[in-house]
């Protein structure tokens, strides 16, 4: 995104609407940090530059993925799917993506409104890769993956920054004190913040035995949720 | 994960129930599903919903087409009744989407169990980890957190209540432009007043 020197009439009302704080006043102008900006497009939809100051740009490789990754709008091209572009636990009653006895994991990188750049998501994909737990495949994340024996990205993309990406995979339940004590290590050294998430599937008793596990680890969840309440089934002939 | 699941300060007086629905590949007779589905969730009026912030007069009608088109769509209630109602319209008519909601689980389960469906699938959130002195005040992050995607900026909160403070926007006013960078439509405006209210 950048701004029109001749169409801002520098009201600078525009500032507080960027989610990354990358639209800042230099000398007399108002202007979008190119390195800061994430492409979220929240400026220029927020409409209120009365001036139409802000001026989308056709965006190249790799900085592309700025867009895809923090404009909600633009679906991503390995998924369709727009957003972080994971359909994650969303439909899977009809995909059975997590099964009875597996755990699904989501470390959703730059999450809440810090943002990440790639270099901090993939010191989370490799030691994740060191255990040899593959990346879900239906997330753009792990599209983006060029070594998936080491974890890495193409050198090209790591300085992009974006408002959040999510390294998504799943383990079974046994993996899973395995998998928290690496996360609770390797996450306080990252520079952005990390919002950590755990899937799980109930039994036919009706039993959940993740949330069994984090009752019993003494491991701390948040007392609201999401619950896919099971209607996604084949449609009736 | 995404969307609704890491609201922050949710407890039972929040008034927050978040709905979303969601087709897995292309099939259109789902898809015509999740179109009908959206008809009904729009006749127990949201207080947001997805497309609102876009094309705020456009009918029912016409935003369930578009959420044909992007295969997903979500809203927010304030009154768990209303969802319930809701739930219970959409499981009868056997649409065959996939369905999720937010909002504290003992509320969903006591509301599945009176529906007789099951949790199929839980989302847990762990929180936030890392550099969290890189974050605001919580009372900041319980407004933004509400877009899940990050759209709505800390910045906006701090500047919107200066706002407030010197009379020139009512705490509505205040709370109707948050709504509006959330393109899914799930940053409950009834919320965002008491969180903004408290913060004054």
């Amino acid at each position: 995104m950048k701004i029109s020197p001749d169409k801002c009439q520098t009201c600078a009302l525009c500032l507080p609407f960027c989610p990354v704080g990358a639209i800042r006043i230099k000398g007399k102008k108002v202007v979008v940090e190119h390195e800061e900006c994430v492409e979220c497009g929240v400026c220029a939809r927020s409409g209120v530059c009365q001036d139409g100051a802000f001026i989308k740009e056709e965006l190249p490789w790799p900085r592309i993925l700025r867009a895809e990754f923090s404009d909600p709008m633009i679906p991503h091209k390995k998924t369709d799917i727009a957003g972080r572009g994971t359909a994650e636990m969303k439909t899977n009653d009809v995909t059975g993506r997590v099964k009875s006895g597996e755990v699904g994991v989501a470390v959703e990188l730059g999450r809440p409104g810090v943002g990440t750049r790639f270099t901090e998501v993939e010191k989370v994909s490799r030691e994740i890769a060191q255990l040899k737990i593959p990346l879900e495949e239906a997330n753009p994340v792990s599209a983006l993956i060029r070594d998936p024996e080491k974890g890495t990205f193409p050198p090209e993309i790591l300085q992009e920054k974006v408002l959040s990406a999510i390294v998504e995979f799943k383990i079974p339940l046994e993996r899973l004190e395995q998998v928290m004590n690496l996360l609770k290590q390797l996450l306080p050294g990252l520079d952005t913040v990390a919002s950590v998430s755990l899937i799980g599937c109930s039994e036919t008793d009706g039993r959940i035995p993740l949330e069994e596990f984090l009752i019993k680890k003494k491991i701390p969840f948040y007392p609201n949720g999401k619950v896919n309440i099971g209607l996604g089934r084949p449609l009736k002939p | 994960m995404t969307h609704t699941l890491h609201r922050e300060g949710i407890n039972k007086d929040s008034n927050d129930y978040v709905f979303l629905a969601m087709v897995e590949g292309n099939d259109p007779q789902k898809l015509d599903n999740l179109a009908e589905l959206f008809k009904i969730i729009l006749k127990h009026k949201p207080l947001n919903y997805t497309g609102k912030a876009l094309f705020p007069d456009l009918p029912a009608e016409q935003l369930s087409q578009i959420y044909k088109r992007t295969k997903i769509g979500m809203a927010v209630f304030d009154r768990r009744e209303d969802l319930f109602s809701a739930l219970r319209e959409i499981k009868d008519r056997e649409l065959g989407v996939s369905v999720v909601v937010s909002g504290l689980f003992p509320h969903i389960g006591e509301d599945c169990k009176k529906l007789g469906l099951p949790m199929h699938t839980v989302n847990y959130s762990l929180g936030v980890w890392g550099k969290r002195e890189k974050l605001p005040d919580p009372k900041v992050t319980e407004i933004t957190t509400m877009c899940g995607h990050g759209l709505v900026s800390f910045n906006l909160v701090q500047s919107l209540l200066k706002e407030i403070r010197r009379g020139k926007k009512t705490l509505e006013e205040a709370a109707e432009i948050l709504t509006k960078p959330c393109v899914c439509g799930v940053v409950n405006p009834k919320r965002a007043v008491e969180l903004l209210r408290a913060m004054l």
